[in-house]
């Protein structure tokens, strides 16, 4: 079991290096540069710019410097949009606020959609799972770019019990993290719903049944377990896509996250910030992919994942 | 001889009377086949509708202005005096589009993908799922924009492919909309290209769990090929989940074109789509309440609809279900 | 069962939302009250995160605010937007603004206590033209002699005596010597580069009027293309076919004569191919590349213009200097002594100008005119690092505030500077400036109180203007700015200046303000705003009826401009539901990523598809592909506007020279120039805003851009926060003021404390 999992971080290595290369490549194709301003600037001071940032050079010199810089001095290069900030000050500041806002995303999600899910499978066809599903339906249907106005309207600006944006005591975090997780947990929820379905018809739990085990016992220990393997799976690129979808909340209320600069890292071709904003997306999504396989392994004794 | 064949043809039938048994039940479904009716009405709606109107669903109206319900605009007009209930039926026909096309395109390959890795484990697992999380982790928004600014815009080839061959069907070759339709394509094509993934995997995660299980080692012993077992058996029996995250991948990929269209790299102007009304409309929730809530509200009835016929198809597929 | 619940839970979101829009009465855009908020510590929204707080280096708004703050110029803006003294009391100059000489006061101080002296500005002018700083800002200061050339690389000194040879290469013959500390101008370097094979002259084509050079484009497979008018019969002349230059490193023979080529100076050069193989032709200057070979020499001319400080003994520059010959290219380096300002002693600063600047204070209003501190950067420069001065740790601003907190893409939080002479004058102790950039959150920080102004960098979203002009916080004023679509004029049929005509005039302006803009804009017949100062806006009141830009014939008509469309070859018929222009290609409009240039464009798209019958496409980039389509000439109609940097036509009316970067039409026009020019130099302020306006009737005729309106700014500031005057500049700096307490019963206004004006110039 350690072999298996400290083979699956190490596999993670090769694959970031992979991708933050494509990346670094074809951040360089998009048309248009870094500086492209409004006014036309002489062609000395471009190429002055120019110089300054080895935009000059060859992609594969660019790349070569680039890699030399993370493993001699453990720095990402400058942004060119800011320029009195290097990349890894950047994304140090701005990455545990997204990973807080993740983490809580993701944990208020679960202890949503769980117990949802449970309901649903357990009561199945009653009303209290059309209540449960039609709820997970409604977190579904509602974009966050929708429902967070909505909420602020409501809860800030009418009932003025919570702030209307920006992060700094736990009720500014209540909004943004509900956002958040209300879309995540309407996709727990039926998951955890249909897994368990799957299993808890199936001939074990009879047995466990037969031998006259509770039916508490019976549905959360063993039921479950069979159930949590959708979400399981799902837990890894849902939180990836928390990161990509904080985008919105961060934008609506003015949270100092890290999500913005997926989209305007590439706008402004700042390729520095780019690559490095995709290095550490990467990495977060590859380790919590390694977790969920492991935790895989751990939950379905049945499941023989190979060497 | 004759053996393995009494038993092929034995599985045959088996296997088209568990079709026909999943359609009896999922008849029977009332659910399911009102979400089915109404998913078939709007769609039919979306694609009759803007030929029949008297109100095109780009005609602007300066002087008309934002407007709430009215008789003359039954859903109320938009900030540029565009009558409301037409550009969600065109926009609706880009909706289900996008949201069908996409979801195709993720499931063929996604099934494929992660049914071929989960089945044959190894060092095929594990060369398939690592191109996978490869992919996986190369963000979205950044493919997406490098794309769009790459490819969809008209100094390629494609769009002078794009423009001769409508050129033939439509007799105004200039038309404004051309460029914002060719975009859609590659709309489709890129969020398409990011769905099947989590599909694989979880197709993929099924077959691993399914692998062990007696019926397959029957079926192995009997001398049933790869392929066969692969999508004639394992499948079929881990479709549960697949049909669920199916049916939710259509509103993801419908969402995700909300959300694509919020940062301005969706669906354009002139053209709507829900996704893009409602982006519009959450700018304005407070002002004009109408040009949020009636394209969400096709939105989330529509994603109902779909999910409700997802959890009956899986009631209907799942053989081992029982009612009781 | 599930039916029902989705019933359900949909009638309540729509009782939800209809809860929600329900009208609000109060006077005020949200609360009035300030949460029990120090009224010494203002927080306001700064629209974004600053990119460069270094003032040779800034050029967005975000930035531009910041340094406002921290640091202070010559000049700077007052409650009103108009120039009062900050760093300098008083000021002397010449008649005609070519020599200004600058008085700093005794007490201004920098933030770690040293006095702020003229060799700050100097050093901080030098720098921005000094092409290794690489700053995006040296534009704005080219009014300083020589200032252009020396950006570009083009002025040179010598570094030690040199020779001076006939030819290239050692074995050339020396005609002469050039002394130590001389200046030369650059005409060409050699050995230059052809990177492809290139036809070429065999002479100097006779009468050249105008030269047009498109670089090739291997990533679109677009050949180069020269064009070359004759000036009789603007027949092209083509280069010798039979002359081909393959590819490779050509030296400089000889200099044959002056041109311009797009809009530049230029010249004619002989070639001869270094491999010896005795290939020669004759080229323009822009066709030649940079060649990395070695031994590289430089041809070039005495430059003489160097400034002397003093009026009676200016030296012009000549235009066609004559070749001096070839020196060794290392001889020669930058320096910015030939630049034309200096520090005379700690307190006197003097500045030689390249041409009459008459907006000369406004100008030094400009954050790109602030003083740094050389001692500060140079460190950081020799370390390799030099933007990291700015770091908060580091900066040494002289402005009436310093940094307290940094906090990224958050909030920056500022406290007076202790050595400042505002410190014990300000009201405002403290500044927590927000970075939000979504319009809407602002506005519900606002509305919940927990900003007191909107900002300058914030605008108000368009569909919310109508519900907030009743409000008692909410201001509007004019705004130095014109909105304009920039039209590609060598692209045919806009090349026809009747159909730029056609469409300007086929444009409903005053119904797109009402409708889509909705700021109470004024709609545009020409290119300066009528409340521009510097002596315009009174010409305008002068003009009163007789005004050429009010008259009827340049607004509104759509039957006039299907007419012209209509001699421009393409007659507009009547086919039902409106009209349909025959034979006129569909036009795109292009504009960058924005709701508020979307709803424009679609407004405008509608007018020209219902008055002109023409099928007009939009599209939309993201603003750095914008630029490089624009740059590249991918475009035929592009939205732009222009913001006016100083308070005088000159600004806007530059943007239609030939030469400048923010001229994307590829339209001139030589009267439209000389009347630029003899404006610029006219001392009368009368005399020259007369010939500015007859200048700007030519581009207001021929429509190289179609004018669309003056903007108007709109904000919300709470009733409490006093001194606040909404001005054109849209500069509102934080030391004018105050928040009071009491400010139900006191009407007042005053800014915190008075700003002093400029007593009249002294004589230079």
């Amino acid at each position: 079991m350690t072999v298996f999992a400290i083979r699956r971080f190490l596999s993670i290595i090769p694959t970031l290096f992979l991708v933050a290369t494509m990346v670094f490549v074809f951040i360089r194709f998009a048309p248009g540069g870094p500086f492209d301003t409004e006014r036309a600037y002489p062609p000395e001071v471009m190429r002055n710019i120019e110089k300054q940032y080895n935009l000059d050079q060859p992609v594969l010199v660019q790349y070569k410097n680039w890699l030399g810089n993370i493993v001699t001095k453990g720095s990402l290069g400058n942004s060119t949009k800011y320029a009195n900030r290097t990349v890894e000050e950047l994304i140090g500041i701005t990455l545990p606020v997204s990973m807080k806002l993740g983490a809580l995303g993701m944990l208020a999600a679960l202890a949503l959609g769980i117990p949802l899910g449970i309901i649903g499978a357990v009561r199945q066809n009653t009303w209290k799972d059309s209540l449960a599903m039609a709820a997970a339906m409604l977190g579904i249907s509602v974009p966050r770019f929708v429902l967070a106005p909505l909420l602020v309207l409501v809860f800030s600006l009418k009932l003025y019990w919570l702030p209307v944006a920006r992060w700094e005591t736990w009720r500014h975090a209540v909004l943004p993290v509900f956002c958040a997780a209300l879309p995540m947990a309407a996709y727990i929820a039926r998951l955890t719903r249909a897994g368990m379905l799957e299993v808890i018809h199936s001939d074990f739990i009879r047995t466990a049944r037969a031998k006259g085990l509770s039916e508490r016992l019976v549905i959360l220990r063993h039921a479950l377990r069979g159930g949590m393997l959708p979400v399981v799976s799902f837990v890894g690129p849902g939180f990836a896509g928390l990161l990509v979808g904080s985008l919105v909340i961060e934008k609506i209320f003015d949270i100092p996250g890290m999500g913005r600069y997926l989209v305007e890292a590439v706008q402004n071709r700042d390729y520095n910030l780019v690559a490095g904003v995709a290095l550490v997306y990467g990495s977060l999504l590859m380790v919590s992919n390694a977790l969920v396989d492991i935790a895989y392994k751990l939950l379905d004794p049945r499941v023989e994942l190979d060497r | 001889m004759s053996k393995p064949l009494e038993f092929e043809v034995d599985a045959h039938e088996k296997g088209s009377s568990l079709w026909r048994d999943a359609w009896r039940r999922l008849k029977k479904n009332r659910v399911a086949v009102v979400s089915a009716v109404v998913l078939i009405f709007s769609l039919l709606v979306c694609i009759v509708h803007p030929m029949v109107t008297a109100h095109p669903y780009d005609k602007s109206s300066l002087a008309t202005g934002a407007q709430g319900p009215s008789w003359q605009h039954w859903l109320g007009t938009d900030d540029h005096g565009r009558d409301l209930l037409s550009r969600l039926t065109f926009g609706g026909r880009i909706s289900f589009a996008v949201g069908i096309i996409a979801t195709a395109i993720s499931f063929v390959i996604g099934v494929s993908w992660g049914g071929v890795a989960g089945y044959f484990g190894g060092r095929v697992d594990a060369v398939m799922m690592r191109i996978v999380d490869v992919l996986y982790t190369f963000p979205l928004l950044i493919f997406v924009i490098l794309v769009t600014a790459f490819f969809a815009n008209e100094n390629t080839v494609f769009y002078s492919m794009f423009v001769s061959i409508l050129g033939v069907l439509y007799s105004d070759s200039a038309d404004p909309k051309y460029l914002p339709m060719f975009k859609i394509f590659f709309v489709f094509a890129t969020l398409g290209a990011m769905s099947w993934l989590t599909m694989a995997r979880i197709v993929r995660g099924q077959v691993i769990a399914l692998r062990g299980q007696l019926f397959v080692e029957a079926a192995v012993s009997v001398g049933v090929g790869h392929a066969r077992l692969i999508f004639r058996h394992l499948i079929p029996n881990a479709l549960g989940p697949i049909i669920v995250y199916t049916t939710l991948t259509i509103p993801e990929v419908m969402l995700t074109e909300a959300f694509l269209s919020f940062l301005g790299l969706g669906t354009q102007e002139p053209l709507s789509s829900w996704g893009q009304l409602v982006a519009t409309g959450s700018e304005s929730l407070d002002l004009y309440p109408w040009l949020v809530v009636f394209p969400g509200l096709a939105l989330a009835i529509t994603l109902f609809c779909f999910n409700f016929l997802g959890d009956g198809l899986r009631d209907a597929l799942d053989p081992r279900v029982r009612k009781d | 069962m599930d039916k029902r619940v989705g019933a359900i839970s949909v009638a309540l979101g729509l009782s939800a939302l209809s809860a929600c829009s329900s009208k609000d009465t109060s006077p005020y855009y949200g609360t009035p009250s300030r949460h029990g908020k120090d009224s010494h510590t203002f927080y306001v929204n700064n629209g974004g995160e600053p990119e460069y707080v270094d003032p040779g280096k800034a050029h967005d708004t975000a930035s531009t605010k910041i340094i406002n703050h921290l640091f202070e110029g010559l000049a700077g803006y007052g409650p009103d937007g108009e120039s009062v003294p900050a760093a300098a009391s008083h000021f002397d100059r010449t008649p005609d603004n070519l020599y200004f000489r600058f008085h700093l006061r005794d007490d201004g101080r920098w933030s770690d206590g040293k006095p702020v002296t003229a060799h700050d500005f100097e050093y901080a002018w030098k720098r921005i033209q000094d092409p290794l700083t690489a700053s995006l800002s040296s534009a704005n200061l080219y009014w300083i002699k020589n200032a252009e050339l020396f950006n570009q690389g083009k002025l040179l000194v010598a570094q030690k005596d040199s020779d001076v040879r006939d030819g290239v290469g050692s074995n050339a013959n020396v005609v002469g010597s050039f002394a130590k500390g001389g200046a030369v101008l650059l005409i060409s370097r050699s050995p230059v580069a052809l990177k492809t094979e290139v036809p070429a002259f065999k002479e100097v084509p006779p009468s050249v009027e105008s030269l047009l050079y498109d670089a090739p484009n291997p990533k679109k497979k677009l050949p180069e293309k020269l064009v070359i008018e004759r000036a009789k019969d603007k027949q092209t002349i083509d280069p010798d076919a039979a002359l081909k230059l393959p590819a490779g490193d050509y030296d400089v023979k000889a200099m044959l004569g002056p041109t311009t080529c797009n809009g530049a100076n230029d010249y004619f050069f002989e070639l001869v191919a270094r491999d010896g193989s005795g290939k020669s032709g004759v080229l323009p200057g822009c066709m030649l590349g940079i060649s990395k070979a070695e031994g590289q020499s430089m041809l070039v001319a005495k430059w003489d213009a160097l400034p002397t400080f003093d009026p009676k003994k200016r030296i012009e520059p000549k235009r066609d200097a004559t070749p001096l010959g070839f020196v060794a290219a290392d001889a020669f380096a930058s320096d910015t002594s030939v630049l034309g300002v200096r520090a005379v002693d700690d307190k006197t600063l003097e500045l030689e100008a390249e041409y009459p600047v008459p907006y000369m204070m406004d100008v030094l209003c400009a954050t790109s005119t602030f003083p740094v501190r050389k001692d500060v950067i140079e460190p950081f420069r020799e370390r390799g690092e030099p933007d990291m001065w700015t770091r908060p740790g580091s900066l040494v601003g002289n402005g009436p505030y310093i940094v307290d907190e940094w906090r990224f893409r958050y909030e920056i939080r500022m406290k007076r500077n202790p050595h400042h002479r505002f410190h014990d004058k300000l009201k405002i102790h403290n500044i927590v400036w927000l970075a939000v950039e979504a319009s809407v959150s602002t506005m519900n920080l606002y509305k919940a109180g927990e900003i007191d102004y909107i900002g300058d960098n914030s605008a108000l979203p368009p569909p919310y203007l109508p519900s907030l002009a009743g409000k008692k916080d909410f201001e509007k004023t004019n705004y130095l700015a014109t909105y304009w679509y920039e039209i590609n004029t060598k692209v045919p049929p806009l090349d026809d200046k009747r159909v730029r005509q056609a469409l300007n005039l086929a444009i409903d302006k005053p119904q797109f303000i009402e409708k889509v803009t909705r700021g109470g804009q004024t709609p545009a017949t020409h290119f300066v705003p009528d409340y521009t100062r510097g002596g315009y806006d009174e010409a305008v009141a002068r003009d009163g009826d007789k005004d050429p830009f009010a008259s009827s014939d340049r607004k509104f008509n759509p039957e006039r401009a299907r007419q012209l469309l209509g001699e421009a070859g393409f007659p507009v018929v009547k086919i039902d539901g409106g009209y349909r222009a025959e034979g006129m290609p569909s036009i795109e409009l292009l504009y960058n990523t924005s709701e508020g240039h979307k709803a424009l464009a679609v407004a405008v798209q509608g007018m020209w598809r219902e008055n002109l019958g023409i099928s007009v496409s939009l599209r939309n980039e993201e603003w750095h592909v914008m630029q490089k389509n624009v740059r590249d000439g991918n475009f035929q109609i592009v939205r732009y506007g222009w913001v006016g940097e100083y308070d005088h036509p000159q600004t806007f009316l530059e943007t239609f020279m030939a030469k400048s970067p923010s001229n994307r039409t590829g339209w001139s026009s030589k009267a439209f120039e000389d009347l630029i020019m003899k404006a610029k130099t006219e001392p009368d302020n009368i005399e020259s805003m007369r010939l500015y306006r007859e200048a700007e009737r030519i581009p207001s005729d021929e429509i190289p851009k179609i004018p669309l309106y003056f903007y108007t700014k709109t904000t919300l500031v709470k009733p409490y926060v006093k001194g606040f005057h909404f001005n054109r500049r849209g500069e509102h700096l934080i030391h004018w003021l105050w928040i009071d307490e009491n400010w139900e019963n006191n009407p007042s206004d005053e800014p915190s404390m008075a700003p002093g004006a400029f007593s009249a110039p002294g004589a230079y």
